[in-house]
This record gives structure tokens, C-alpha cells and sequence, in this order.
């Protein structure tokens, strides 16, 4: 399925060359002759191009006369950099704070060199160092902001772009990156705020794919559907707008845009491929299997399609359909390491274990970076009692691929689902690995679960109310969090709540076993 | 060299024509005696007398190209007195046929009437109680009028069926005229209980599912048709019928409360929870939550399952709970719960310690690890060595029989467990030393505890799918000291069940229950059995409070034999 997936690192080198632009324009003891105002993304044009490479010479002459003038080091530098000569332009504005360590402007210029660079940690340094010069540079603080959120500090990225609002108000990629830091560390209204402030179709529109990568869908929607009779490539915008939609588990309005932005001409290979998805978790089987074949037959060599398809056809419990829609992917991919591991886990899910494990095997050696599929091979040794060789795999998935959080947190339920007595160091591995996990992804809410579920254990309610709470709000239809819940309630004495997630579980629970495979048989539940 | 065979000596020939007779006579002696001897070995705890007992029946699943559930679910045994000559004899319910699935001979039950000598004899036709109407499925013994004289519930689809002992060898069929038929249900285990105290047993029937043999579910298994998952079938209510007294029940589902608990029940136990003198319930249910129904005293249940945290495991499962019992494994005076589960699942263990929550120590007890790769049914606590420790004895068997296609470690036949308490709580698997019985692999189901041969020795029997009984005669328990109490209700109902007895022995207490139902679709010898260790502590007092709310004192009772206790007053 389509993920969001925003391009981040070019914007904002080019905001850093604006910003950079405009500290030029700021710095009126300096002037630069024949400098103008560069409007944002544009090429610089020829004449302006010109004056640059007319004054880069002249600075260039100066120096060979006088190499440690300063003010003409800075000059070359901004005049380099203006020419995106970012190393040289570095190395120039290095040699002026030598000569004068003290001008902030130039180490301000300096770091934004870096920035463009990616050295991003000494680009912090330098900015750091301008901040405890000149405590109020606002440039600096933009800049410094815009560090932190590339190097993960998101916390102090929302600290310092939250003090410049007005220089960040200027910017979409400034606004973005305001955003984004404060849907890291939790803040979505702030978020939500900051998203606000964009204007303009384009602006817009990438805003709304922010909001929907850190699955504030809500906002998303509204982003898309505040320009949806303006902007201007309809058919993404749409497209866009029913991802939100679907994730957000509103699958009929999912549909509804689809199919309007079809019959506008819309129909591309991802859109069937998104309804027939719609249709799938509303249960329409018939259409479902329209949908993806539309898509299938537009884009006959796209092997995600098939793979759609064969996924889709499991969550309706027609794992036999599946099963043929795989081996026909087989066929017709006989080198797609994806493929392969579709078809391991419709056999895994069929309990074909020993056909299960041919499949899985065969991924893993078309591709051995393929996370899933070695995950797929784990699970069906477990499944098939072959359990040091499923721990086998999952240690060495797990060193392989450390920072897959699903593989790290499957790996502890193997390990929880063992049916001895656990010493303190087993314990104590199983909950580095749900903590790493949480770590690497905080929106599983099985890691939080299964959290909880050790702290209750422990008697640390406290501990287990916490993650269990956030267990819920990430998946508030999962019956068993409730369960849970309602246990640490009873436990601490708040029977009101207790009683209230004790309902609230009854009722999804009824729900979740109304969804039972009709044709499943005796002894087929996985561990 | 040559060898020379010497002919005997002309002397020699009386002495060997003498000894010739002799030596047949103890060989023709010892030939007879070899069976018995042969049955009972003293080196295997316990040694399966099926066999020697002359128990030939044989178990007919119905089974069938249609797979319905019921052909794997079926096999109750009651360990009963029937006849009232204070041995316990055995019956055990057939199951029946299948739309597809025909017996070349009538499917009948049998009533195997205890001969005293090790032998049994197979009296249902004379007892008529050898047929049924329906597809059978279990038993529970109880005296329901008081007579003195074990009657038997036998559950089943579509109905069941209530059977009055005449006490004169005989039972007549009173379904009709008490009113306890359970029409067009598929009923799985019954309880007899008191619920109110009045002295007359009560019946709570646990359902599973409405069958219909027209239309078969078709699931599949590696491409091969097999029985489907539970949750494919709907759930049903619970059925309780009130004794009036007078030969009649009153069905009293809905004003009690029961039949608002909607699911797939299997196995239940009637005991004390709170110790508050009424009996509570606790519901064994296949993939629906177990429920702990506590007596409100006024005719009602409430469902204490969250509230105890039996009802789910902590993965949010509602386990496959089949079978069930109830004794104190701690030492403690509060009875902890075994519940037995599908393979992958672990048989439960709950510890109570009067109020909730439940301490879950499946893990803790050892049991998750032992009981992992089985499908367990029929289950009780007995103390089988007589060390004053509840033990646990489970019987195993797979549904699927094409499970082993993919899995390694859980096979379609399995094993009966017998595991040993070390007084903590902990279990230890004893099947090495256990008996030759405990090597083999059975399609196990229904699992009965008695002291059939009054040895002091707790004794059981499970029945097979499609297979004979297994009975197995205890040798373990007769190396240590015991004292037996069977307890007479006058006050209470004449069974007792209900009854809470404490054992002052020196200086242990030893807490049992007389409980009602327990296991999977079988009854037990409802006798109270005290392992009392190497040497019998003195004095022994036992105290026992009686369904009634009585309570009594027998001070000094004698080790090493039954003792009659009967509830003062009238």
C-alpha cells in the first residue's frame, strides 16, 4: 500500500540558502554590490549570475593581495555560497573567524554552509556559539531549530522554531518542520497549529501529507479537502485525500472519492488498488476483486498489486483464493523475493507450514534483507514446534534487523509465549526488547500492551495504566487493552472505571469473534 | 568328547513320579494366580486392570465423513454405587450415531456392577439403563430424592435424560414426569448441587452448542476435512432446574440469572469459593469466557469471572475450557481450580485465596510447561500416594487427527498426566514411575476418581474415543496411612455435596470438599479420601460443616478405614 513519504532534506537546504540570502540583505555595514533579493527555488538569473562571478573574481584578487582580510574572507564566502559553492564558501568563512573569531554573522554564514552540507552537528556547534554571542539572533534560532529537528531533537526543534514564529510563519518547509517536531514529542494541537499557518495550494497539499504521515488523518482530510476544487492535479490530491480517509478507517467516504476521481478520469493502477482495498474491509468481496484486477491489468508488471490483492482476499478469510492469487504472482514473478513472502503467509495463515517454510526460505534467499520474510520463517518454526530454530531466527532477525521495531516486538512474544518459569534476566530481555521496539516505534500498540501486561505482573499499576492508556488511544477497538485496563482499574480500587472497560471489552470482544473464519479448523489458532 | 546321557536310576523313579504331580499341581496353581498377580504389581503406581476387570465396552463416536463436533466430544464415566453394597461400581455413556456415521451393533451404555473380586460385570440391560434416545454424552450421579439410591443425569443431544434408581438393581426413565429434559440442546457436563440449601439437589446442565445433523460444517485441514473451531459454533445458555422435592423440577434459568450467560459451556465444579456456607460454580467454557457464578443466597448467580480474572487469560483469550476440579493443593484452606485447555493454551491453574482476584499459577505451578503440547479433557485432584498432598491426574487427546501434518510436538494421541504436588503448589510429571499405562497415548476424554476395591488407594478410570476404558488400580496409596469418610446428609441432601471437611492431624490441617460435578462428563466416587503420610499423626479430628449450615465434631476417628458419618438431627 502507498505510504507518506515527504522530501524533506532539499527543501530545507534550500531554505537554508534563503535564509542565508536574507541575513545577506540584513547586513548593511557589508553591502555586496550587485546583490538583489533571490526569490526562493528560483535559478539565479544570468545577469545576477554574472555580478556574482564578476565579484567572486574581484574578492578573489583582494585576497591575493591581502589573505587575511577578514571582511573580504566573509564577502567571498556569502558570494560562494550565493553560487551554492557551499565547501568552498565553508572553507572561507573558517578562515575569517580565525582571523576574527568573534564575528557571529560570519559563523552564522559558516553554519548554514554546513547545514547544506548535511554536517548538521557542526553546523549545531556554530550555531550554538552565535546563540550564547548573541542570545536573541533570531536567524540563529531558526537555524539551530531547523538542526534539531534533522538531527531528532525534536523537543528543543519545537522549543527554538516555536520562538520564531514570525520567520517561520515565511516558510512552508520552516511551518513543516515546526509541525513535525511537535508531532514527534506529542504536541498536536501545537501541530495542528503550526500546519495553519501554510497558505497556498501547494503548501497545502504538503502539509496535509505531514499531518497524514504522523497519522493525524482528521487534519489531513481537512488540509486536502480546503483545496480540493484549486489545486490543480486533481487526481493526486484525491488519491491523497482517500489515503487519509482509509487510514483513518472511514472506508465509505475512501470509496466515494475514488470513485468521483475515477470518473473524472482519475483511474490510475494505485487508485483501484486503494478501492479495492475500501471495499475489502467493508466485506464487498465481489468488488474488491474488480478493483484489484482493474489495477492488476493497467499495471500487469507492478507485483504489489497481486500482493494487495492476496492480502486483502486474507483479511476476508478467503485464504483458498489467496493461496491461488499468490502462486499465480509466483509465476509470473519468479524472482520477487516479495512475492515469495506473500505466499509464505497465506500458507502460514492456511497452516501449510511445510509449504510455509519452502516459501519463506526461498524470500529470504532472493533477497536476504527482506525483514519480512525472515520474520515469516521465525513464526512458522514456532508454529511448527521447531522452537530453537525459531529462537535461532529471531536472535539473528533481531541483530539483522535492529531497527525493525515489528520484527524486535515479535521476537518478545516468542519469548513471553515459553511456557516455563522465566528467571530475571529473561525477564529482564523481554522487556529491553519491548522497550526497543517502543523506541523504534511508538505506534504499535501491542508493544504498549504487552508493557502493561509485564508491569501488571510486577504489581506497577502505575507503569501499567500508562502504557496500557496509550495502548487504547492507539487502537481503541483492540478488546484485550480494555481487558487489561479494566484489571489494573479493579486492582487500584477505581471500580467505576473498571466496570466501564469491563463493558467496553465485552462489547469489542463480542465484535471481534463475530469475525471468526466460518471454515477454519480444530487446532489452527497460532501461537 | 562324547557325552553319555545317563538314564534315571531304577531308585530314583518313585521320587520322580512323585514329584511329578506335585510339581503340576503348583504349576497349574501358579498358572491361575498369574493374571492376578500379573495385575497388580507393586513396583508401578498404578496398573491398568482393564483387562483382568473383564471390561470389554467400547466407546462409538459416530464418526463420520461429516465431522460434526460431537464425534470428538463424548465420554462421560461415573465412578457409582449403584446397588448400594459399598462398592463402587462403573458406568460409562456411549455416544451414538451420525447421520453418516452407523454402529454395526446398538450403541449402548454400560453399568458394570463391581463383583468384589477385581471383576466387573456389565449389568445395563438388566438395569435399563443400556440405551438412549439421543447421542450421549455424559453423567452425573446424585441422589435427587433423597432414597439413598444414585440416580443418573445422563446429557446429550438433542436432550437428556434422568434416570430414577429403584434400588432394586433397576432405574426407570423419569425424564418426562421431572421435567429436567433440556430439549434441543446439546448438553455437555451436569451438576447436581444444593443451591438453596433446602436439602434437595439441584441440576445444572452446561451447554454447548445446537447441532443440527442436516448441515454439516465443512472446515478443512491441509486439504483434509476435519472438525472445525470452536467459535464456529454459537454458544447456548445454561439450563438450572430446581428440586421441588417431589420427583419434579422447576426450570429455573431465568429467574436464577444462568441463562444470561450465553456460550460453549464443558465442564463445571459446585464448591464453596468464599466459604460463605452456599455453593458457588465455577463454568469451564470452550472459547467463551469461564464464568464464576456466585451464589447471591436468594436463588441467584452474578458473574464474578472479570472480577476473579478466570475468564480471560492475559493475552485477552478465552481459553478451551473442557474439564475442571477444584481441591486446596496449598495447604491453605482455599481451593485452588485446574481447568484443562487446548494445546499452545497450557491447563489453567488458579489459586483462590477467598477473594478476588485469582492468582493464575499455570506458569508458576509448572503446569504451562508440562501441558503445552496437549489437548487436555477429563481431570481430577487426588492424592494418589497418600502423602496428604492433592495431586492431579489429566487425560489428554487431540481433535484433529491430521494435526500432525504440521505440528511436531502436538500429536492426535496423547498421554494421561499424572503430576505430583510437592505441597507448594509446584507439579512434577510422574509418568516414568507411574505405570505402563501412563507410556501409551490415548483420544482420552471422560476421567472418574474412586477407591473401587476400598483399599484406601484413590483409583481411576478415563474413557477413548472409539476404544475401551482404561481402569487403573492404585498401588501407590496403600504404602501410606489414610482414613476414609463417607458423610450421610439428613438435614442437608443425603450426599452431602456441599460439604466441607477439615482434618486436624496432628498438627496439618487438610481441607477437602465433597463437590458437585467436576472432570469432563463424569462423576466420582463421592467418598472423602485423607492421605495421611508414612505414619497416621494422632489424634485425627475431623470437623465438617454440612450443606445445611450444621456443623459437626468426630473426634478420634480410627486411620485406615471408611468411617459412615451421619448429620445429626432429622
Amino acid at each position: 500500500m502507498a505510504r507518506y513519504d515527504m522530501p524533506r532534506f532539499t527543501t530545507l537546504r534550500m531554505v537554508a540558502l534563503s535564509v542565508c540570502l536574507l541575513w545577506a540583505l540584513s547586513v548593511q555595514a557589508r553591502p555586496l554590490p550587485g546583490f538583489t533579493l533571490i526569490r526562493f527555488g528560483n535559478i539565479l538569473p544570468a545577469t545576477q549570475q554574472a555580478d556574482l562571478t564578476t565579484q567572486e573574481a574581484n574578492l578573489r584578487e583582494l585576497l591575493h593581495r591581502a589573505p587575511n582580510d577578514d571582511i573580504a574572507l566573509a564577502r567571498l564566502g556569502t558570494v560562494l555560497a550565493m553560487q551554492n559553492k557551499f565547501e568552498e564558501s565553508a572553507q572561507c568563512f573558517e578562515k575569517a573567524l580565525k582571523v576574527n573569531p568573534g564575528d557571529v554573522e560570519s559563523r552564522r554564514s559558516l553554519a548554514t554552509d554546513y547545514w547544506q552540507l548535511g554536517q548538521s552537528e557542526k553546523a549545531r556547534t556554530h550555531l550554538e556559539m552565535v546563540l550564547k554571542a548573541k542570545p536573541g539572533d533570531s536567524l540563529a534560532t531558526l537555524l539551530l531549530g531547523m538542526v534539531s529537528e534533522d538531527l531528532g531533537d525534536h523537543q528543543r526543534a519545537a522549543k527554538l522554531l516555536g520562538d520564531v514564529l514570525p520567520l517561520v510563519r515565511q516558510r512552508p518547509e520552516t511551518i513543516s518542520a515546526l509541525a513535525r517536531a511537535n508531532y514527534h514529542i506529542g504536541q498536536i494541537e501545537k501541530a495542528r497549529e503550526a500546519l495553519q499557518m501554510v497558505a497556498g495550494n501547494e503548501a497545502v497539499f504538503q502539509a496535509g501529507r505531514l499531518a497524514a504521515e504522523f497519522k493525524d488523518y482528521d487534519t489531513a482530510e481537512k488540509m486536502f479537502l480546503s483545496i480540493q476544487s484549486t489545486y490543480p492535479d486533481a487526481g493526486t490530491l484525491n488519491y491523497n485525500l482517500a489515503l487519509a480517509q482509509f487510514s483513518a478507517k472511514r472506508y465509505e467516504p475512501c470509496e466515494k472519492t475514488l470513485l468521483i476521481s475515477i470518473s473524472y478520469g482519475h483511474g490510475t493502477p494505485e487508485a483501484y488498488a486503494l478501492l479495492g482495498w475500501a471495499y475489502a474491509k467493508q466485506q464487498r468481496a465481489d468488488e474488491m476483486l474488480k478493483a484489484f484486477e482493474k489495477a492488476i491489468n493497467m499495471a500487469p508488471s507492478n507485483e504489489s498489486y497481486f500482493i494487495d490483492l492476496a492480502e486483502a482476499l486474507m483479511e476476508n478469510q478467503k485464504d483458498a483464493t489467496a493461496l491461488e492469487v499468490a502462486k499465480e504472482a509466483v509465476k509470473r514473478f519468479p524472482s520477487s523475493s516479495q512475492v515469495y513472502r506473500l505466499k509464505g503467509s497465506v500458507e502460514l495463515k492456511s497452516y501449510l507450514l511445510t509449504d510455509a517454510l519452502k516459501s519463506y526460505t526461498k524470500a529470504t534467499e532472493l533477497d536476504p534483507n527482506n525483514a519480512r520474510a525472515a520474520l515469516g520463517l521465525a513464526l512458522t518454526l514456532w508454529n511448527m514446534d521447531r522452537n530453537d530454530d525459531a529462537a535461532k531466527s529471531f536472535e539473528e532477525g533481531v541483530h539483522k534487523f535492529p531497527q525493525d521495531a515489528f520484527f524486535v516486538m515479535k521476537y518478545a512474544l516468542f519469548l513471553l509465549n515459553a511456557p516455563g518459569e522465566r528467571d530475571a534476566a529473561a525477564n529482564a530481555r523481554i522487556k529491553d526488547l519491548l522497550k526497543k521496539s517502543e523506541e523504534l516505534d511508538a505506534s504499535n500498540s501491542e508493544t504498549h500492551y504487552q508493557l502493561g501486561n509485564l508491569a501488571i505482573q510486577e504489581n506497577k499499576y502505575d507503569d501499567a495504566l500508562s502504557e496500557l492508556q496509550i495502548a487504547a488511544k492507539l487502537d481503541p477497538d483492540v478488546a484485550k487493552v480494555h481487558l487489561l485496563l479494566a484489571r489494573v482499574y479493579r486492582r487500584t480500587g477505581h471500580e467505576e472505571e473498571a466496570v466501564k472497560e469491563t463493558q467496553l471489552h465485552r462489547k469489542l470482544k463480542e465484535k471481534e469473534d463475530q469475525n471468526v473464519d466460518a471454515t477454519a479448523a480444530i487446532g489452527t489458532r497460532h501461537p | 568328547m562324547r557325552i553319555s546321557l545317563r538314564r534315571p536310576s531304577i531308585s530314583c523313579r518313585p521320587l520322580f513320579f512323585f514329584l511329578l504331580p506335585l510339581a503340576s499341581l503348583f504349576f497349574a496353581i501358579g498358572y491361575c494366580l498369574l493374571p492376578a498377580l500379573a495385575a497388580v504389581s507393586s513396583e508401578e503406581f498404578f496398573t491398568d486392570v482393564t483387562d483382568a476387570a473383564g471390561i470389554t465396552w467400547k466407546q462409538f463416536s459416530g464418526e463420520s465423513p461429516d465431522r460434526f463436533m460431537i464425534e470428538a466430544a463424548s465420554g462421560g464415566v461415573a465412578f457409582v454405587d449403584y446397588d448400594g453394597d459399598g462398592l463402587l461400581d462403573i458406568f460409562l455413556v456411549n455416544g451414538g450415531e451420525t447421520p453418516k456415521g452407523k454402529s454395526p451393533a446398538p450403541v449402548r451404555n454400560a453399568l458394570y456392577r463391581n463383583l468384589e473380586n477385581g471383576k466387573f460385570e456389565d449389568v445395563a440391560a438388566k438395569a435399563g439403563v443400556a440405551t438412549l434416545p439421543f447421542y450421549g454424552m455424559g453423567v452425573a450421579a446424585g441422589d435427587y430424592d433423597n432414597d439413598g439410591h444414585q440416580d443418573l443425569y445422563i446429557t446429550g443431544t438433542p436432550r437428556a435424560a434422568l434416570f430414577h434408581n429403584n434400588g432394586d438393581g433397576t432405574f426407570t426413565d423419569v425424564t418426562e414426569k421431572a421435567g429436567v429434559k433440556n430439549e434441543g440442546r446439546w448438553s455437555a457436563c451436569a451438576v447436581w448441587f444444593d443451591y438453596d440449601r433446602d436439602g434437595y439437589l439441584d441440576l445444572l446442565v452446561c451447554n454447548y452448542t445446537q447441532i443440527n445433523f442436516d448441515n454439516p460444517k465443512v472446515c478443512e485441514f491441509n486439504g483434509v476435512r476435519t472438525y472445525c473451531d470452536q467459535k464456529v459454533y454459537a454458544g447456548i445458555p445454561l439450563t438450572l432446574y430446581h428440586n421441588n422435592g417431589n420427583g419434579t423440577f422447576t426450570d429455573v434459568s431465568h429467574s436464577s440469572g444462568v441463562d444470561k450467560f450465553v456460550g460453549r459451556a464443558l465442564g463445571a465444579v459446585a464448591i464453596d469459593v468464599d466459604d460463605d456456607g452456599w455453593p458457588d460454580l465455577f463454568v469451564a467454557r470452550d472459547a467463551s469466557p469461564n464464568l464464576l457464578l456466585m451464589n447471591q443466597h436468594n436463588g441467584t448467580f452474578v458473574d464474578r469471572g472479570d472480577e476473579a480474572e478466570i475468564s480471560f487469560d492475559e493475552n485477552g483469550v478465552a481459553k478451551a475450557g473442557m474439564g475442571i476440579d477444584a481441591a486446596d493443593i496449598l495447604g491453605d484452606g482455599h481451593p485452588a481450580f485446574v481447568v484443562t485447555n487446548f494445546n499452545d493454551e497450557f491447563h489453567s491453574l488458579f489459586i483462590s485465596r477467598g477473594k478476588p482476584p485469582f492468582e493464575d499459577w499455570t506458569t508458576r505451578s509448572h503446569l504451562a510447561l508440562l501441558t503445552k503440547s496437549f489437548v487436555g479433557w477429563g481431570t481430577h485432584f487426588l492424592d494418589y500416594d497418600n502423602d496428604g498432598n492433592m495431586d492431579l491426574a489429566i487425560i489428554n487427546g487431540h481433535l484433529n487427527q491430521v494435526i500432525e501434518m504440521s505440528r511436531g510436538d502436538v500429536k492426535y494421541k496423547q498421554p494421561l498426566l499424572l503430576l505430583r504436588n510437592n505441597g507448594q503448589g509446584v507439579f512434577e510429571d510422574m509418568r516414568e514411575n507411574a505405570g505402563e499405562a501412563f507410556r501409551r497415548t490415548y483420544t482420552g476424554r471422560g476421567l472418574a476418581i474412586g477407591d473401587y476395591d476400598n483399599d484406601g488407594a484413590t483409583d481411576m478410570i478415563f474413557t477413548c474415543l472409539n476404544a475401551r476404558p482404561v481402569l487403573l488400580h492404585n498401588n501407590a496409596g496403600a504404602r501410606y496411612s489414610w482414613i476414609g469418610f463417607q458423610l450421610v446428609g439428613t438435614k442437608s441432601n443425603r450426599d452431602a455435596i456441599g460439604a466441607k471437611l477439615t482434618l486436624q492431624a496432628g498438627n496439618r490441617k487438610l481441607v477437602r470438599w465433597i463437590t458437585g460435578g467436576s472432570s469432563y462428563l463424569s462423576s466420582h466416587d463421592r467418598r472423602v479420601l485423607f492421605g495421611l503420610g508414612k505414619a497416621a499423626p494422632e489424634p485425627l479430628e475431623l470437623q465438617i460443616r454440612w450443606p445445611s449450615g450444621q456443623t459437626q465434631v468426630v473426634p478420634n476417628a480410627k486411620p485406615g478405614t471408611y468411617h459412615l458419618v451421619r448429620e445429626p438431627g432429622s
